[in-house]
């Protein structure tokens, strides 16, 4: 009986470390770190092979820059038009217009100052896929140099 | 001579039938509405506001108020009823039009000699096969089909046929259930809650809910799609549950924390009055809420309550 016991207890003790430790299992967001260094090193990819073909890539299905609960988007400066994001209906909207789940106009200004404010956070709240409470959203933008876009990703706190 | 226009007859029948009555008495939520009281039994109410009841008790007392539902369904008539079912959400929540009201509805309509009673809404999800859990969801469906309703389909575009709509400024064209363009009766009941882009939704906003292409009215403008829309087609009867009133994170909403128990209900022929009147409910200035002030300069209805024979009447009081 003990052994079984022991047994059960170290079945149980691996299955903890797994769920815990492993991303799919734990539902662990993405972090203010990890979105400034996904943006950046997105930067760097539109720098190295154009921005049309970094853009097919952000889309890609197994792209890496969508990871965790949090992805890399991209908008023309301007209106704000949506370039990539992971959903597609949303390509092509003016997140200047874009309101928040409060109603707030979070990328007007971003996208007023864009080009004396080159990078920086914004924060709204946004409803994460499958989730009935909107969420506050921190998201870090990043005007690519040498071009008229902005790369973002943001994390829930 | 210029020949005055709709509104300006409208006007001046009204002022001087309210010259015909006592002037007096308060018009604040809470006391019979005294100063048109000698016009009720002679003219039908532009508007009806019943409060602090139960969805479908409130409902009956509105529809008499209102002459009755014969007044608006004839004998073998086929009636549309337009529900908010936007989403996958409990009534608590304030997202959807309250099942109980709508089955009170379709109860009056088959009351007063109706056919077929349809229902449904082209949600907003549609694109995700999410139409039959808003359905379930928001009980709206059982409500429907309990009441001897169809609950109908509006997630295929095979459903909708092109219109285009005369005088439109951005919704020049678009494409609307066959149940609008066929039906007998048309009775829009929408909720009326927050909304992020248009600050509230209620009777005009609910109208998105019987065109296939929802997007289009955002990718243009929204405001202005919504109103261009009545140049096309207002319903026979407005109908706005303000029972729970969602105040946040509209219109999908989050938790019941966001919404205010008003159980207030409104009804009207006039889609601008009746949106009128819900926005002062959500505590709004109407002339704030574009789409509102849009549909009153295109002459689709009043916004100026002052000018309505409103009936007020509040349950138990």
């Amino acid at each position: 009986m003990k052994k079984f016991a022991k047994v059960l207890g170290l079945m149980l003790s691996v299955f903890a470390a797994f769920y815990f430790v492993n991303p799919c299992f734990a539902q662990e967001g993405a972090t203010k770190e990890e979105c400034v260094a996904k943006v950046e090193e997105a930067a760097k990819l539109v720098k190295k092979i154009g921005l049309q073909s970094a853009l097919e890539k952000f889309l890609e299905k197994s792209s890496p820059y969508k990871w965790k609960d949090s992805y890399v988007f991209c908008m023309e400066e301007g209106m704000g038009k949506l370039l990539a994001h992971p959903i597609p209906r949303f390509i092509g909207f003016p997140m200047k217009n874009y309101k928040d789940a409060d109603g707030k106009q979070p990328f007007e200004k971003v996208l007023e100052e864009i080009n004396t404010k080159k990078k920086g956070w914004v924060e709204y709240y946004y409803r994460p896929a499958g989730a009935d409470v909107p969420k506050l959203k921190k998201t870090y933008f990043f005007k690519i140099p040498g071009e008229k876009a902005i790369l973002c990703a943001g994390y829930y706190e | 001579m210029n020949k005055p226009n709709s509104r300006e007859r409208r006007k001046f029948l009204k002022k001087s039938l309210a010259a015909g009555v006592a002037v007096g008495g308060s018009l604040l939520w809470g006391t019979p509405d005294r100063l048109f009281a000698k016009v009720a039994a002679s003219e039908t109410p532009d508007l009806v506001a019943v409060k602090n009841g139960e969805p479908d008790d409130m409902f009956n007392q509105a529809i008499t108020m209102m002459g009755g539902m014969k007044k608006f369904v004839k004998k073998g008539q086929t009636v549309l009823v337009k529900p908010n079912i936007s989403f996958p959400r409990k009534p608590e929540i304030g997202a959807t039009t309250n099942p109980l009201l709508v089955k009170s509805i379709i109860a009056h309509c088959f009351g007063a000699g109706a056919k077929k009673v349809y229902v449904f809404d082209n949600i907003s999800l549609s694109s995700y096969g999410m139409a039959h859990k808003c359905y379930k969801e928001s009980g709206i469906g059982e409500a429907a089909k309990s009441a001897g309703a169809l609950v109908a389909p509006g997630d295929n575009e095979k459903y909708y046929q092109k219109v285009t709509i005369s005088n439109a400024k951005t919704l020049v064209s678009t494409e609307v259930h066959e149940l609008v363009l066929e039906a007998d009766v048309f009775i829009n009941v929408p909720i009326l809650k927050n909304h992020r882009y248009t600050h509230q939704s209620i009777a005009m906003k609910n109208l998105m809910g019987v065109v296939w292409d929802r997007m289009k009215y955002h990718e243009s403008d929204l405001e202005q799609s919504i109103a261009d829309f009545c140049l096309f087609k207002t319903p026979d009867l407005n109908i706005v549950d303000a029972y729970r009133v969602m105040k946040r994170f509209g219109p999908r909403g989050s938790t019941p924390e966001h919404v205010a128990l008003e159980k207030t209900l409104l009804i009207s022929k006039d889609i601008v009055a009746v949106d009128a009147a819900a926005s002062k409910v959500y505590g709004m200035e109407p002339e704030k809420v574009r789409y509102i002030r849009l549909g009153y300069e295109l002459n689709i209805g009043n916004m100026n309550l002052n000018e309505l024979n409103i009936q007020r009447h509040v349950m138990g009081g």
